[in-house]
């Protein structure tokens, strides 16, 4: 028997996922909750299975909800059930420890396989927040694979064309009608991409990766 | 939206002590309205209220707070001699004698500063002998205080060490070490000036120890300040240097005025000690605040500007209304001579006529009531008139359309969208239960029309509002906005920031944001690029926004007002920031926004 606890602040939503999962034999609905403190009284009280939890709750975000719950009862499995498809609060709601990530618009099917695999000490997540995910992840490997081909901005470019020139900040600014201030940011952000530590170090990556040649 | 919550709480919060400070027993109150520096929101509401309340207790006081608020967080003297005026007029009307003193005593102070000794003087007098009378003896060692500085202005020594005395007497019991240190720095100034320059220093310098003592970090930097000043004067340049010096690393960052002081002197100090490059660096450093400073003004002046410009109108109004008050004066004047005339003129008639001079007497006087209460009424109606003209304005520049759009994206986000999501999964649960129903095309049709309204209910919620900006901030929110834009056609868009941008404050952040999105969307449709680059570089004191595509470009020439340039520009223009734009037909198009962060704590 799987048990299982609904935390949703729309009654309607709630009502319609728990007459999706009392068809199961296996699963045993032990109860609803509307705000994050009833969530913790009775998840507390009677420990469930598998909790299917929604992010924006009246009186505090669920994912305040998750963190708590997650160091007191290790073995809970976390479903979050909500509208955000945003990568910000995916991964978020993965670092603070959910198994699983549906969206509002999900059907009996997927929502009855989720709790299943989850139970089964796996993960799962719908396609979409998986989309979104492994966009996040290709955007982050290009980054990550910068250091040998940084993408550089005009601006930038510019700055460095000046920089290997052995002009001086102030050149710098009066030659590109910018302030001192901005060039010192533009040097900032180069010395970033291009992992160097001083002046000396960004023209060497600018003469080594052959930045300013066009 | 938990920090939404969070944020109205603290709204409340603030708004309770508000009250409560307002409840507390009349004594203390009446200490803590004045010395509580108030919010400019809450100043704002408070003059709202004094004006609908038609309560001019209330009016006082935010005229007061207005005041020091300007002077504190703009410089702005002249006008806070103005809001002072205003506000002792109020108290006045509000017979309320105390309020009426204790502002005349700032008033005073700023008399003095201006060289007006004698008004200063009999305000300072008037002030000290109520609060002698009421045995307030906080305010009058206040007043104390500022004569002496007053008489010291004057050159009155033997009146100055009198009230000094009786300062001296007063703060035995109050114990007061902050006015001490003050009183300490006013008197070195007056030495400084009579150009005996060692005994300023040693002045300044028992102010520097007893501040040191008592932790005051900000009238211990003004003490230090003073002295490298004293020793500059003395030509014990290193001595200054070394408290100047001192004061550079102390100064807080806020306070550009007395950084400006410092740079001005060391940079003297240094170039009489003939060591040039540090002189050099401080003169640049010194003219460069200058100019901030000088634009800081330039803008205040720019607003006044356009407030005056607009007001014309009911300017004119306020003219009308003040020249009907006169008339009613110069009738009031013909009155009272008819009323001597006739007064002489009846003594020497017989007693008979006594009831015709009573009856006319009587009308007389009701006459004189009507003219008066109109002058008040007339009076009173400018007042409002000019009062709600500030606020209305002030409001309308401040306020945006930010809360009306963050009520409807949450509307929609919540209740709308929580409502299709209730709806979408309750036709799931009838497909559940009627297996036969699985195959209706209808069914599938409504579920699928469903689906799409669900997901653009929730893109123009996140538009309209990002809650990610609320929840994780500035970059992660920009980060989500930026892997929104996938498929085929759509460009390959490279996100990097540079620097925290965790501590920014709301206000900005949520500009900031809006920039971006304007930005990347001009990029999106009119560039018809295959490369974009958002880059956001955090470095101190300055925030840059960078959205460079690879895309058609334009003539810079002839910027087009469809692309929401406006909207930049306002956003932009209220975070004093800077617009550079690089572009040409056929060369990409390179957007470059520069917001200085010296100045963001307050928009």
């Amino acid at each position: 028997m799987i048990r299982i606890f609904i935390a949703d602040d729309h009654v309607m939503f709630a009502e319609g996922v728990e007459s999706l999962l009392i068809g199961e034999p296996d699963f045993l609905l032990t109860g609803k909750a509307g705000t994050a403190a009833d969530t913790l009284k009775h998840v507390r009280l009677n420990p469930p299975d598998v909790l299917l939890l929604d992010i924006n709750l009246p009186d505090q975000s669920g994912m305040e909800v998750c963190k708590v719950l997650r160091e007191e009862q290790p073995d809970l499995k976390i479903l979050v059930l909500s509208m955000f498809s945003e990568e910000s609060y995916i991964t978020a709601m993965l670092g603070l420890g959910a198994q699983g990530y549906l969206l509002k618009n999900t059907g009996k099917t997927e929502l009855c396989a989720a709790i299943r695999t989850l139970v089964s000490g796996k993960t799962y997540f719908c396609q979409e927040v998986t989309d979104v995910v492994m966009r996040g992840l290709m955007q982050s490997r290009t980054a990550s694979t910068a250091k040998e081909n940084p993408k550089i901005s005009r601006r930038e470019k510019e700055v460095l064309r000046l920089i290997v020139e052995e002009r001086t900040t102030q050149e710098i600014a009066t030659e590109l009608f910018i302030s001192e201030k901005t060039v010192e940011s533009h040097r900032a952000a180069l010395l970033a991409k291009l992992g160097a530590r001083n002046t000396a170090g960004l023209v060497k990556s600018a003469l080594q990766l052959k930045l300013l040649e066009d | 939206m938990n920090i939404l919550c969070i944020q109205q709480l603290t709204r409340n919060l603030l708004r309770i002590g508000f009250v409560l400070v307002c409840c507390m027993p009349v004594g203390l109150r009446a200490q803590a309205e004045f010395d509580q520096p108030l919010t400019f929101d809450n100043i704002q509401i408070l003059l709202k209220q004094g004006i609908a309340e038609r309560d001019p207790r209330k009016q006082a006081l935010a005229w007061f707070h207005w005041a020091h608020y300007d002077e504190t967080q703009t410089g702005i003297t002249d006008s806070a001699f103005q809001y002072l005026a205003k506000s002792a007029d109020r108290f006045y009307d509000a017979r309320d004698t105390l309020g009426y003193h204790r502002v005349r005593m700032d008033l005073a102070d700023r008399l003095t500063d201006r060289g007006l000794l004698d008004q200063s003087e009999r305000m300072l007098l008037e002030a000290q002998n109520y609060f002698h009378q009421t045995r307030n003896l906080y305010l009058e060692t206040q007043v104390l205080a500022r004569l002496n500085r007053a008489y010291q202005a004057g050159g009155n020594t033997e009146k100055a060490l009198i009230a000094r005395r009786s300062f001296v007497e007063n703060n035995k019991i109050l114990k007061d070490s902050v006015l001490e240190v003050k009183l300490l720095m006013d008197e070195a100034y007056q030495i400084f000036q009579k150009k005996n320059y060692s005994n300023a220093r040693y002045t300044a310098g028992r102010a520097l120890r007893m501040a040191e003592q008592c932790n005051y970090t900000f009238l211990a930097n003004r003490a230090r300040v003073a002295i490298g000043q004293y020793c500059l004067y003395e030509q014990d340049y290193k001595t200054a240097i070394f408290y100047l010096k001192k004061a550079e690393a102390q100064a807080s960052r806020a306070d550009a005025s007395q950084r400006h002081e410092i740079y001005h002197f060391l940079s003297q100090a240094y170039a009489a000690l003939d060591s040039l490059p540090p002189a050099y660096h401080y003169a640049i450093r010194y003219a460069e605040l200058g100019d901030t400073l000088l634009n800081r003004d330039k803008a205040t002046a720019l607003q006044r500007l356009a407030l005056q410009f607009d007001t014309r109108q009911k300017r004119v109004e306020i003219d009308n209304l003040e020249r009907e008050k006169k008339d009613v004066e110069v009738r009031a004047q013909g009155h009272r001579l008819t009323a001597a005339a006739l007064a002489v003129a009846l003594c020497a008639v017989l007693l008979a006529m006594f009831f015709i001079i009573r009856d006319y007497r009587h009308r007389l006087h009701t006459d004189g009531v009507i003219a008066l209460q109109n002058e008040e009424l007339n009076k009173r109606k400018i007042r409002e008139l000019e009062d709600s003209l500030q606020i209305e304005t002030m409001r309308s520049m401040l306020a945006g359309q930010e809360g009306e759009r963050r009520r409807i994206a949450q509307d929609l986000h919540d209740s709308v969208g929580g409502m299709l999501a209730a709806t979408r999964i309750q036709v799931e649960s009838l497909l559940a239960k009627n297996s036969q129903l699985a195959d209706n095309e209808d069914l599938t049709k409504v579920k699928n029309l469903l689906d799409e309204t669900v997901s653009e209910t929730r893109n123009i919620a996140r538009n309209m509002q990002p809650g990610a900006l609320m929840e994780f901030g500035l970059t992660k929110a920009v980060q989500d906005l930026t892997g929104r834009v996938y498929g085929e056609s759509a460009p390959n868009i490279t996100f990097e920031h540079f620097g925290d941008c965790t501590d920014l404050d709301q206000t900005v952040a949520l500009n900031c944001y809006r920039i971006v999105q304007e930005l990347l969307q001009n990029s999106l449709k009119h560039a018809v690029s295959t490369e974009i680059l958002v880059q956001i570089t955090r470095t101190e004191g300055q925030l840059a926004l960078l959205v460079e595509d690879d895309g058609v470009g334009f003539d810079a020439t002839a910027i087009n007002k469809g692309m929401g340039t406006d909207n930049i520009a306002n956003r932009i223009q209220f975070l004093r920031g800077e617009l550079n734009i690089q572009t040409a037909p056929g060369k990409g198009t390179s957007t470059l926004v520069t917001i200085p962060l010296d100045y963001q704590g307050k928009p």
